[in-house]
């Protein structure tokens, strides 16, 4: 389990994009941020942030999207681990919380056991 | 840089949930790998294109990412290449064109409509774009565009759209000038002018200025958002100028390139995409998804985007392809006029695709204008033998979809079960039948299902049940002006989509928007929630 990784894809506004990237890069993720380009010609209306992670930091990361979501909005949070998928839609920090609660039985991620636990500067 | 675990997860996160994708591997001499060697020579940054087969027909990019990602959707290249077997066809009248273009506008609209989560207003433009009789144009298929001759028509079809996306892509290492040049921006904003005057009346022109002036985020007019799809534009017609000629010297007959007849492809596909994207556009509006975000001015944005193009393609054939420096004056001005008269006859063609056209577009958008009871026609229509197998074969392939966006709706599997028993469609129809409680307002001169003015539209509620009606009812009469009744009314339908219809045919014709919701939705759920907290209401 220990070099699993989850890939983390997040559909938001682009107001929501860079400090979704700060944060994820705050933790040692590398993210990465693009606007979604329709054939239509019409301006850019959702940003999509993207990032590889460790399957033991993914309950950091989520912890640190339920603060962001209080703050920014985001369209849907959804964790991919190799054919399974985990997601919400229009998330509050509560559907974060249930989202990491869901992650954590399916993967069997122990709570108190990862870096989710530690502060993030710790 | 995202490794390719990452990548094919963003992938997956974008289409629909059994839609088979799979990145493409540069094996082979193929033309797209032609194409695709031509695009490595100027790009200048990492990209991924990933083939999308069995989604609904949607192409685009996600050019900021490292690699970037582009989308090669198959179904998009099986309607785009469907547009281009019609609007061409000689053989069809210009009513029989408009009907057949009819069909397959709403047709595309419907699948979108699906992907954007509205499935029941998707099989009621599903049954409509249905052929009622004979007229009929069969689809074009991606084995059918496999075995087009290789030459302007197959690259421009396969490829055109592809390299649209690719020339964003390109954008990301050679971004339009920051700040914008004066001269440009002066340019552009005349083109913009001259556009808005040939499109709009004097007056309305004025308020597109005013309206435009007041926005609150950018639209397809903005020099930033407009500039680049400039760039994409030219960026596409170069590499498809290059990679056909490639293609051609390839295949040992380089004397069939010809440089005015690529251009005509590419002007031809430049409006046939437009009308994939006004497609796009209706679909979004209809299923209610970002109505707000609707983009009044893509129109406008393409036609300035057309000039452009035309003057871009009469250097690049007056030059022979060389920098457009080298391009004398005079021939020109010779090519211009040449593509202006080449894109006066394709209008020509397009007039009669565009009245079709434009009936699906108003079916999509103005439910008042759909026709009812559709699902009674088609029971009956299953029974026709001159219609049967191609309405059997079009539902069929639309229920595919379905199954692989992973939708589920009543109206999909009233569809699925007229399939499976097309003799039984009428019994099947009649046990489908429910009725719908609608309250109804009388008295003073009016007649008419009763709405509540919520913030920006006026809320229609139909209700399942006797009780919960009745007590709505019963809450809502105290509001009404003296003189008024609220009383029931009862509609027997297959589909709520019909009692949509019906609804706003019965409403006065000058009237706010209309929200209809039907109990047990999360649309109704959601407006009791609102009534119960107050936030329903319009300000004082």
């Amino acid at each position: 389990m220990g070099s699993e990784r989850v890939t983390l894809v997040a559909v938001c506004a682009e107001e929501a994009a860079q400090p979704l990237v700060d944060t994820l890069t705050a933790r040692g993720v590398a993210a990465q941020a693009s606007g979604r380009r329709n054939l239509d010609g019409a301006a850019v209306t959702s940003w999509m942030v993207v990032a590889g992670v460790a399957l033991k930091m993914a309950p950091d990361i989520l912890r640190a999207l339920a603060e962001l979501v209080r703050e920014f909005r985001v369209g849907r949070v959804e964790m991919n681990l190799a054919e399974r998928t985990f997601a919400v839609d229009n998330p509050g920090p509560a559907d974060i919380e249930e989202l990491l609660r869901q992650f954590r039985a399916a993967t069997e991620l122990p709570a108190g056991d990862d870096a989710a636990d530690r502060p993030p500067d710790a | 840089m995202l490794d390719d675990t990452v990548l094919d997860h963003v992938v997956r996160s974008q289409v629909g949930a059994a839609v088979r994708t799979w990145r493409h591997e540069r094996d082979g001499h193929s033309p797209m790998n032609v194409v695709l060697d031509v695009v490595d020579e100027v790009i200048g940054h990492p990209y991924a294109v990933y083939w999308v087969d069995g989604d609904v027909p949607e192409m685009f990019s996600l050019p900021g990412l490292d690699p970037s990602v582009v989308l090669f959707n198959t179904r998009y290249l099986e309607m785009i290449g469907h547009l281009r077997e019609i609007v061409t066809a000689r053989h069809l009248s210009p009513e029989l064109m408009a009907e057949v273009a009819e069909q397959v506008s709403l047709r595309i609209i419907a699948e979108l409509a699906l992907r954007y989560g509205d499935p029941g207003l998707a099989c009621h433009l599903l049954v409509e774009s249905l052929p009622a009789s004979t007229t009929y144009h069969p689809p074009v298929t991606l084995r059918d565009l496999e075995r087009t001759p290789v030459g302007h028509h197959y690259m421009s079809v396969w490829f055109y759209p592809l390299l649209h996306e690719l020339g964003h892509v390109h954008a990301v290492t050679h971004p339009p000038g920051r700040p914008e040049p004066a001269d440009a921006a002066e340019h552009l904003d005349r083109l913009i002018d001259e556009v808005t005057r040939g499109l709009f009346a004097a007056d309305r022109h004025d308020d597109v200025r005013e309206w435009r002036r007041r926005r609150s985020r950018p639209d397809s007019l903005d020099h930033g958002v407009l500039r680049e799809e400039l760039d994409a534009d030219m960026f596409s017609a170069q590499v498809l100028y290059t990679a056909t000629a490639r293609v051609l010297q390839r295949d040992g007959t380089p004397d069939a390139f010809r440089a005015d007849q690529l251009a005509g492809e590419i002007l031809l596909m430049f409006g046939l995409m437009q009308f994939m994207n006004s497609c796009v556009m209706v679909a979004r509006y209809g299923a209610r998804l970002g109505r707000e975000a609707i983009d009044a001015f893509n129109v406008v944005a393409h036609s300035v985007r057309l000039n452009v193009m035309i003057d871009f393609l009469s250097v690049h054939l007056a030059s022979g392809g060389r920098p457009v420096r080298g391009a004398d004056p005079a021939a020109v001005e010779e090519m211009h006029a040449a593509l202006l008269a080449m894109h006066a006859r394709m209008n020509e063609q397009f007039t009669a695709f565009e009245v079709g056209h434009a009936r699906a577009m108003r079916h999509s958008v103005l439910p008042e204008e759909r026709g009812l009871n559709v699902f009674d026609r088609l029971a009956e229509a299953f029974t026709h033998e001159a219609t049967a197998a191609v309405i059997r074969s079009e539902t069929e392939r639309f229920l595919d979809l379905a199954r692989t966006l992973d939708v589920q709706h009543p109206d999909l599997d009233l569809l699925a079960a007229f399939v499976a028993r097309p003799a039984d469609a009428a019994e099947t129809l009649d046990r489908q039948q429910r009725v719908f409680l609608v309250p109804w307002v009388t008295g003073e001169g009016v007649d008419q299902p009763f709405g509540l003015p919520a913030h920006d539209e006026l809320v229609v509620f139909v209700f399942a049940t006797q009780r919960a009606v009745e007590l709505f009812a019963e809450e809502c009469r105290p509001m009404l002006a003296p003189g008024l009744d609220l009383k029931l009314a009862a509609f027997v339908s297959p589909t709520n989509q019909n009692v949509i219809t019906l609804l706003f045919q019965l409403l006065p014709e000058h009237r706010p928007h209309i929200e209809v919701v039907f109990q047990d939705s999360d649309a109704f759920t959601e407006r009791f929630r609102q009534l119960g907290d107050g936030t329903f209401w319009p300000p004082e």
